[in-house]
């Protein structure tokens, strides 16, 4: 059954077809949402939510992008209007900020890891998701939003109350520490100068 | 020499966000700066790998509690609770005549000096939503990020105003109105709000007649704004299935209480 088929069933209230769906999108789903938010419990109940809007939207669902499309798009949309709501409860409560660049550090992400995890693909892929995984909130939230939602630096902007600078500025930042994650790492890179360097000039010691 | 201006161009450039005379001078600085090339090297090599990154599972019965949600969203009626108070209609019929019209904006940029309605207290366009304001109530969780002012004169929801609520500037100011206040406004326990994240795309064209009224809340004093409109049910409906679409939190409140919370309640009438 392909998707298209589950989503006309879907539309006309089938739910088993629907479940089908969720099954299908839900770890990609609750993975951008645990990106964004970078907690288990609220990345779940916000997976669930955009699905659950997914399903009240379906009527109006004309199947231009694909049903998975869709559905990333709403849990980015969800997602962010969670971190508005959030930042403007932790204005009125001052307490340390979302968004506060010296506070990311001192507050690592530090999961453990999900026995599953050890099911995974590649190598890359997986030390590329511990690598997001340390990265402080605020430099993880931009460039996820950026390289999985695929929002534009203004779009990035608007959702985050940030100006463009600063996006760009986050972006930038949170790569460089990626980078410096992944070499610690040490298999992440494959490529190597295309002319022989001395080690400092490799990088390694930025 | 800091490369760090240079990380960022980089970085930029990976996203197509660079300027020409950006993109040249970054050109200029790569031809004399190895580090600088591998750094760019491996930033974009990190970014191929976006496409394989894996994801982590979603906990176990993830799919059943979505099931289940939506069952129990099924399960609630779907008929709008209505508005039928006779004093209510009554102010109804009052606020139509005065033609009010009503524009969203986005709380932060609301002025006090600028208050739109004489006799209301400004404060109340602040409240829960201006992040500096050291008054906001302590729920505003679930406050939507929604002001709404009374002003004769003003264009209803311009287009700046439905594209983007947070960038309008300024509050207009209107000082030949008087606005609509009710004594302490009872919501029968069977009406509802619709609370709204913010204002989906589309929804002015719902959005086109009405009147506002300022209402209290009894229990706690605070002031809030009310719309309303005769059979402002389908208008409920149609902005709810757009926030829907647009993934924006859209919740019916039946709690009397709440209504004092928002800064801009629609309120639906009986058909």
């Amino acid at each position: 059954v392909t998707d298209r088929e589950l989503v006309e069933k879907a539309k006309q209230g089938d739910q088993d077809a629907f479940e089908r769906l969720v099954l299908d999108d839900q770890d990609r789903v609750y993975s951008l949402a645990l990106r964004l938010v970078g907690d288990r419990e609220e990345a779940a109940d916000l997976a669930q939510e955009a699905f659950v809007r997914a399903w009240q939207g379906l009527p109006s669902f004309q199947g231009e992008s694909s049903f998975s499309t869709w559905v990333y798009r709403l849990t980015t949309n969800v997602c962010i209007d969670h971190l508005r709501k959030k930042k403007r409860r932790e204005a009125v409560e001052p307490a340390v900020s979302l968004d506060d660049p010296d506070s990311g550090w001192a507050e690592p992400a530090n999961w453990e890891l999900d026995p599953q995890r050890l099911l995974e693909r590649s190598e890359r892929g997986r030390a590329l998701a511990r690598g997001l995984e340390q990265l402080p909130d605020w430099q993880r939230r931009v460039l996820v939003l950026r390289e999985l939602s695929g929002l534009s630096y203004q779009e990035i902007g608007q959702a985050l109350d940030l100006d463009i600078g600063t996006v760009k500025s986050r972006i930038s930042r949170a790569r460089l520490s990626l980078r410096k994650i992944l070499l610690e790492d040490g298999n992440f890179f494959w490529k190597r100068p295309s002319k022989p360097v001395k080690k400092q000039e490799r990088g390694e010691d930025l | 020499v800091s490369c760090e201006r240079y990380h960022e161009l980089l970085s930029a450039r990976l996203d197509r966000e660079l300027t020409e005379d950006e993109a040249e001078e970054l050109e200029l600085h790569l031809a004399g700066c190895p580090q600088c090339r591998i750094v760019g090297e491996q930033m974009e090599e990190a970014r191929e790998v976006f496409a394989d990154l894996e994801d982590t599972p979603a906990p176990e019965g993830f799919a059943r509690g979505v099931m289940e949600r939506i069952q129990a969203e099924e399960a609630r009626p779907k008929v709008i609770p209505l508005f039928q108070r006779p004093q209510f209609k009554a102010l109804a019929g009052l606020a139509a005549c005065l033609a009010l019209a009503v524009g969203l904006y986005g709380a932060a940029h609301l002025k006090h000096d600028n208050a739109a309605c004489d006799g209301v207290t400004p404060d109340v366009f602040s409240q829960g939503i201006d992040a500096a304001a050291p008054r906001s109530v302590e729920n505003t969780e679930d406050a939507p990020k929604i002001a709404a002012y009374a002003d004769p004169g003003a264009p209803l929801f311009t287009d700046q105003a439905s594209e983007d609520l947070d960038s309008v500037s300024e509050l207009p100011s209107s000082t030949d109105m008087e606005p609509v206040f009710q004594e302490p406004a009872e919501r029968l326990s069977d009406s509802a709000v619709l609370v709204l994240g913010r204002m989906p795309e589309g929804a002015e064209t719902f959005l086109a007649e009405g009147a506002v009224s300022v209402t209290y809340n009894a229990a706690t004093g605070e002031e809030g704004y009310s719309w309303w409109t005769e059979g402002a049910s389908e208008a409920l409906a149609e902005i709810e299935r757009l926030a829907q679409e647009q993934g924006i939190t859209a919740e019916r409140s039946s709690d009397p209480a709440e209504e004092a919370l928002y800064d801009l309640v629609i309120l639906s009438a009986a058909d």
